[in-house]
């Protein structure tokens, strides 16, 4: 009934889609960087889209799996195997008992998030399982996995155990057993590639100097070594700003583009801060957070300017996606 | 007049020679020999009297070339038919820029992955469900593919 660790990897957490309703006391929002893979994640294996799924960073983890288990990985590539053998992604995934879960190289992306059928079983904290790590609470124990953790996992039902039982019948002798269909995806930046995200003007736009407001949707970036889920530092422009500007701190977003005054920008992710006092150029586009979010640290970006409707439409369109994809999903299950 | 056994006297010299055009003019008759590629046609019945008829009109070499044609149309009834699983959008690869599943003249197994077609933001995978040879691609990326259409055509091992 549970996963075992074997080895933690860089960074393994807990996450959901946030821990929303309580930023008014300071408490962040937390949650999965890339929701978009989280969510398909958990609607592959007949999970709620928001059920709690493991966050895999950079250098992922190996797992044992002590229960015959119906799972979905997705997001950034790190090389899932099952026993040595190649996992297929974006797809259920029928496991048996003792299968050793293991992951390698970053192929793509930097995130890998696993969701299993019937979910981890863990207490809520505040309304939500994800983990937030600076202030220790949520997740598994507040706190990234460490060697040895056993995490519960919840009996599958409903529409989880129908999918767990539907793959049990499909199972031979192997490894593991997936399906021959697939969910599509956003494209998952590569490494070496410039990856192009789309933005809105911030509400401070306006007082950045002429040539800054240029070099923004004109330059490249540099995602910083320093970058993590609280945000990514960006360099390679310095944005300045007409004169100086007195702020008072107000609300922050996901996805806010804010300036600090050394003129490297900040964008805020998942773990963000909940007031900020720098000026903010620019709010990056809903639909583009899950592409930032499997952005590396040390790969570049560029941004590009869109329209309030625009993203609004995006973000509708993206929505219909996923629910079309869902739907697509039950079917395969008649 | 040329009689029918001077006409295939000449069509025989010709056919022989490295001539590829020859035309001539006696007594009003007029007789234009050429070597040119046969153009195909598909579904051409295979009809002996046709055949015939051809015999009497083209060179030896043109017939030879429409033999072959015709024998590749035979061959190709035993060609396998890779079929559509399913209504939706034909790819080749399983992400813009990859590599495709298999390209012409690549050899697949039972359960080698040939294409995806998309229906609704799902992927659904296309087994060869055949060994051989793949000879024919029948569809391009982005292409509309209909539920039982033949995506493939495979040279059975």
């Amino acid at each position: 009934m549970s996963i075992k660790v074997l080895q933690p990897g860089l960074l393994t957490s807990m996450q959901d889609l946030g821990r929303y309703g309580y930023q008014k006391h300071g408490v962040i929002v937390s949650g999965a960087m890339d929701t978009y893979s989280l969510r398909i994640a958990n609607i592959l294996v007949g999970n709620q889209e928001g059920e709690g799924a493991l966050e895999i960073a950079l250098l992922g983890p190996s797992l044992e799996i002590e229960k015959d288990s119906l799972l979905a990985i997705t997001g950034g590539n790190l090389s899932p195997t099952i026993n040595g053998k190649v996992v297929p992604m974006w797809r259920p995934v029928y496991v048996k008992a003792g299968s050793i879960l293991q992951f390698g190289a970053c192929k793509s992306g930097c995130r890998s998030y696993l969701a299993i059928a019937g979910g981890y079983d863990l207490l809520e904290v505040m309304g939500s399982k994800s983990t937030y790590l600076r202030a220790g609470i949520g997740g598994f124990q507040g706190r990234a996995l460490q060697r040895g953790d056993v995490l519960a996992v919840k009996s599958p039902h409903g529409a989880s155990l129908d999918r767990t039982e539907y793959f049990k019948r499909k199972y031979s002798p192997e490894s593991f057993v997936s399906s021959s269909w697939y969910a599509g995806r956003p494209p998952i930046p590569q490494a070496l590639r410039l990856t192009t995200i789309r933005m809105t003007r911030g509400l401070q736009f306006e007082y950045f100097t002429a040539e800054s407001k240029s070099q923004l949707l004109n330059a490249s970036f540099q995602v910083a070594a320093q970058s993590d889920r609280m945000g990514y530092r960006l360099s390679g422009v310095n944005l300045q700003l007409e004169s100086p500007l007195e702020m008072i701190s107000e609300a922050v977003a996901l996805g806010t583009v804010q300036v600090p005054p050394d003129g490297n920008p900040i964008i805020l992710l998942a773990d963000r801060q909940t007031v900020g006092g720098y000026p903010k150029i620019g709010q990056v586009a809903i639909v583009d957070v899950p592409i930032l979010a499997q952005v590396r640290p040390g790969a570049t970006i560029q941004f590009q300017e869109i329209t309030l409707e625009e993203a609004e439409r995006l973000y509708i369109a993206r929505e219909n996606d996923i629910q079309e994809l869902k739907t697509a999903i039950q079917l395969k299950f008649l | 007049m040329l009689t029918f056994d001077e006409i295939r006297e000449i069509i025989k010299m010709i056919d022989q020679s490295s001539i590829q055009h020859f035309e001539l003019n006696q007594d009003g008759t007029q007789i234009v020999v050429g070597k040119y590629a046969v153009s195909s046609q598909k579904n051409t019945p295979l009809d002996s009297e046709g055949v015939k008829e051809t015999v009497s009109q083209r060179s030896t070499a043109a017939i030879q070339q429409e033999s072959a044609k015709i024998m590749e149309e035979i061959e190709g009834s035993h060609l396998h038919k890779i079929l559509s699983t399913t209504v939706g959008t034909f790819y080749s690869a399983p992400e813009p820029g990859a590599d495709p599943f298999v390209k012409m003249g690549q050899q697949v197994g039972p359960s080698t992955v040939v294409c995806v077609l998309e229906a609704m933001k799902l992927f659904n995978e296309v087994e060869a469900g055949i060994s051989g040879e793949v000879v024919e691609i029948l569809f391009k990326d982005g292409e509309f593919v209909e539920y039982g259409a033949p995506l493939f055509l495979v040279k059975p091992e």
